[in-house]
């Protein structure tokens, strides 16, 4: 149950930071900071990254009610291998040679912290 | 916006990585008090203490989120992310050295940690703009 909370908050901020990306896209050419508050506020991704983050933060609490944090929050590390996979299925970006090997290293680590904790 | 001079933006990045652990330290802190299931985890069980310190915890990371934006506008990522995965290590001596804590240190833990800070870097380097040049340039521009 516990790393079934852990595995939501890593999925919570991937998911948070593919949308803060999408909704970025409506940034480039807002004039000012006011513009482009009001073209964020505007954006569906955008606030479902907000939502996102939100319920990333509950549940990393939760989580941290019953799990060591030198064990838990290295495993957060894994939202960067999630949000690298996301990126190639959803945005068409390029997963270079090192970057694959970077998602070995990250998941072997993660899998290591989860396995001896 | 730009932050000038590299030692300054050196300095935010050492920031930003002190502040995020922090507040980190202080969830597991007001966290590790709770059981998982029990009424008092949920939010409105929280004692009057507990809940001003939460509050501290997200702001120190809400100021750690801000100053990181400034970092971003200085370096380029595949420089400053492998030295924020710092935290990593940061929040493990914090959890296994503070008192309060009181968290086991273990040789796997540790191999573990070396893993992620490892597969961090990988993930961030980019070839176009190698840290190394990225930095040369920004001294150069300066």
């Amino acid at each position: 149950m516990t790393y079934l909370l852990l595995l939501l908050t890593v999925l919570c901020i991937a998911a948070g930071q593919v949308l803060q990306k999408v909704a970025s896209a409506r940034l480039a050419g807002a004039p000012t900071i006011g513009a482009a508050a009001r073209a964020l506020a505007d954006s569906v991704a955008f606030r479902l990254s907000v939502v996102l983050m939100a319920a990333g933060l509950v549940t990393w609490l939760a989580t941290l009610t019953a799990m060591e944090i030198s064990s838990a929050y290295p495993v957060l590390s894994l939202s960067f291998v999630i949000t690298a996979l996301l990126s190639r299925l959803l945005l068409q970006e390029r997963v270079t040679v090192l970057r694959w090997a970077g998602i070995l290293f990250v998941s072997a680590g993660a899998t290591l912290m989860l396995a001896t904790s | 916006m730009k932050v000038r001079g590299t030692a300054s933006a050196l300095s935010l990045i050492a920031l930003s990585t002190v502040l995020s652990s922090t507040a980190q330290l202080v969830f597991r802190f007001v966290m590790q008090h709770y059981e998982l299931f029990s009424t008092a985890a949920i939010l409105p069980g929280l004692s009057t203490a507990d809940l001003l310190l939460l509050l501290a915890g997200i702001a120190l990371y809400a100021i750690s989120m801000l100053a990181w934006v400034f970092v971003l506008s200085r370096f380029d990522v595949s420089f400053a992310y492998p030295l924020m995965s710092i935290s990593y290590l940061l929040v493990f001596l914090g959890a296994v050295k503070l008192p309060f804590f009181n968290e086991a240190l273990s040789s796997s833990k540790l191999v573990a940690i070396v893993l992620i800070v490892a597969g961090v870097a990988m993930l961030s380097y980019d070839e176009k703009t190698s840290a190394r040049k990225k930095l040369d340039n920004y001294r150069a521009n300066r």
